[in-house]
C-alpha cells in the first residue's frame, strides 16, 4: 500500500474549516494568526500538488493474480 | 436426366424464389424483437426482428414508417405484419413490413425488469448506499477497453483539465458475455491494489441496447455496488439506462462527462486558492484594522482626551450641592431670627421694670439678690426697697406669718 500525504482533497477541505472559524469572528489574535499561518500552509500544499503535475498515465496490468502498475497505456 | 435440367441464372434463382414467396406469404404476422434498428436518411428503417433461436431481417419502407403511431425501437416486442421477399441482388431473405403493433415488451426487457425489481427490494440502488464522489480527485481508475476512442476522450478531456490527475487504466472488455468477467475483475484489481485511486469510471461507448447488455448482469451490477473505491458509470448514450448506472454511485449521461464530473480545471483551483489566500489576508488586515480603530477611538475619547471635562462636571456638581446648602442654612437662620424677634417681643411684656412702673416696687438684701418668698429674711437685715424712681434702704424690724 502506498502511502499518501495529506490529500488534495482533505486539504481542501481543511482550507475551508480554517476560513469558516476565521470569519467567526471569535477568534484571539493568537488565534488568528494561527489560524491565517495554517491556511497559507494548506493552499500552498494544494498548488505544490497542482504545479508537480507531469502528465501521469498508467495501466494496471493483472498478470496471473499479480497486480502490477505500468506507466502508459 | 441431367441433359433435360434446367439451368437458371442466379438471378433468375431469386426472381422464382422471390415471386413463389411473395405469393405464398403475401399477409403474414410474425411476433419477434426489434433489434439492430437502423434508420437511414432516406425513410427506410432496417432491423432484425428474432426470438429465443431464430432471426429474420426486416425492412419497413419509408411511406410505410411514416404511417406508424410509434417510433420502433431495439428491444421493443412486436408483431409486424407483412410478407416475405428476396432482394434479389443481393439474395437476402427478408421481412417486407407493412405495419408494426407493439406486443408488449421483449424477453430480454422482461428479464431487466425482473432483476432491476429484485436488486431495488435488496437495496442495492438505495442513495443511502452511494458513496461520496470525490471532488478533488488524484488518481482515477478507468475500466474500460483499450482501444477505441472512449479512453481516448477519458485522457484527453482529464490531461487538458486537471493536468495534475493521474489516470491508471484497467483495461478490459466492454461487449458480449465474456465482458462482465472482465469488468469484475478490474472493479476488484483496483480495490485491491490500493494505489490511492480516488473514483473510478467505468463504461464504454454508444452501441446497440445488446452491445451495453452485458452492464445489465447481475453479478457485475453486484460488483459495482460493492466496491470500495467510488464508482461513476458511463455506459453508451445519454437515452440508456443499464443496471449497472443504477448500482453506481453516480451515473454520467457519457464516458466524457464522467471524465468532465472528475476533473475540476486546474486553472479555476490556481484561481480560487489565490481568492482564498486574499481572504485569508483580508480577515487579518480587517481585524488588525478594527483593533487599531478601536484604539484611537479610546484615545480620541472625552474620557482620555478630556480628563478636565469630568472634573469640571463633579466640580459644578459640588458647587450646585454647596449652594443648596448655604441657601437651606441661609433660610433656616432667618427663621430663627424671627422667632427670636417673637419671642423677645414676649419677653418684653414680663421686664420688671414696667412693673415698677405700675406702682409695684422690688426688694433686694445686701448682696444685691432680689428677694422673694423663700428668701430667708432675719430681724435687723438690710434690704434695699427699688421703687421705679428712688431705692430706699430700710431695716427689717419684725417678721409675723401669715
Amino acid at each position: 500500500m502506498k502511502n499518501k500525504e495529506i490529500s488534495f482533497e482533505s486539504s481542501m477541505l481543511s482550507l475551508q474549516k480554517v476560513i469558516e472559524k476565521l470569519e467567526s469572528s471569535s477568534t484571539s489574535l493568537d488565534e488568528m494568526v494561527q489560524l491565517y499561518e495554517d491556511g497559507i500552509k494548506l493552499t500552498h500544499a494544494c498548488k505544490s500538488k497542482l504545479n508537480a503535475a507531469e502528465k501521469r498515465i498508467t495501466t494496471l496490468v493483472n498478470q496471473k493474480g499479480e497486480l502490477k502498475e505500468v506507466s502508459g497505456l | 436426366m441431367i441433359n433435360e435440367q434446367v439451368i437458371l441464372s442466379v438471378t433468375q434463382l431469386n426472381n422464382q424464389a422471390k415471386f413463389f414467396l411473395e405469393n405464398k406469404f403475401s399477409n403474414v404476422w410474425v411476433e419477434g424483437e426489434i433489434s439492430s434498428l437502423r434508420k437511414y436518411s432516406s425513410g427506410h428503417i432496417y432491423f432484425t426482428l428474432k426470438d429465443s433461436s431464430g432471426e429474420i431481417s426486416s425492412v419497413l419502407f419509408a411511406h410505410d414508417a411514416q404511417k406508424l403511431a410509434f417510433i420502433p425501437e431495439n428491444g421493443q416486442k412486436v408483431i409486424l405484419i407483412g410478407g416475405i421477399t428476396i432482394y434479389s441482388p443481393r439474395g437476402q431473405f427478408q421481412f417486407k413490413v407493412k405495419s408494426i403493433h407493439i406486443s408488449g415488451r421483449g424477453k430480454l426487457w422482461e428479464a431487466y425488469e425482473q432483476l432491476k425489481q429484485k436488486l431495488e427490494s435488496e437495496g442495492i440502488f438505495h442513495p443511502s448506499r452511494k458513496k461520496i464522489i470525490p471532488r478533488y480527485p488524484e488518481k482515477i481508475g478507468i475500466i474500460t477497453s483499450i482501444d477505441g476512442a472512449v479512453i481516448r476522450d477519458i485522457i484527453n478531456i482529464i490531461t487538458r483539465r486537471s493536468p495534475h490527475i493521474h489516470i491508471m487504466l484497467r483495461p478490459s472488455l466492454v461487449q458480449g458475455d465474456i465482458a462482465v468477467e472482465s469488468l469484475i475483475q478490474g472493479i476488484k484489481d483496483i480495490n485491491d491494489y490500493q494505489s490511492g485511486v480516488d473514483a473510478i469510471i467505468i463504461g464504454r461507448g454508444g452501441g446497440s441496447m445488446e452491445d451495453l447488455w452485458c452492464f445489465n448482469d447481475e453479478d457485475l451490477v453486484r460488483a459495482i455496488a460493492d466496491s470500495k473505491i467510488p464508482i461513476i458509470s458511463a455506459v453508451g448514450h445519454e437515452t440508456d439506462f443499464t443496471l449497472s448506472d443504477f448500482a453506481s454511485d453516480l451515473r454520467a449521461p457519457t464516458p466524457s462527462a464522467a471524465a468532465e464530473l472528475l476533473s475540476p480545471v486546474s486553472d479555476d483551483l490556481y484561481q480560487y486558492l489565490d481568492e482564498q489566500e486574499q481572504r485569508l489576508l483580508g480577515i487579518v488586515q480587517s481585524y488588525i484594522l478594527n483593533q487599531h480603530q478601536a484604539v484611537e477611538m479610546a484615545i480620541l475619547s472625552y474620557g482620555f482626551h478630556k480628563p478636565q471635562f469630568f472634573f469640571d462636571q463633579e466640580k459644578e456638581k459640588f458647587n450646585n450641592v454647596a449652594k443648596t446648602l448655604v441657601n437651606s442654612a441661609q433660610s433656616y437662620m432667618e427663621k430663627l431670627k424671627s422667632k427670636l424677634e417673637i419671642d423677645y417681643e414676649k419677653l418684653q411684656v414680663l421686664n420688671p421694670k414696667d412693673i415698677l412702673k405700675r406702682g409695684y416696687l422690688l426688694a433686694f438684701d445686701e448682696d444685691g439678690s432680689m428677694i422673694s418668698s423663700n428668701s430667708i429674711l432675719k430681724v435687723d437685715d438690710n434690704i434695699n426697697l427699688h421703687f421705679s424712681d428712688r431705692i430706699v434702704n430700710t431695716t427689717v424690724n419684725k417678721i409675723e406669718k401669715k
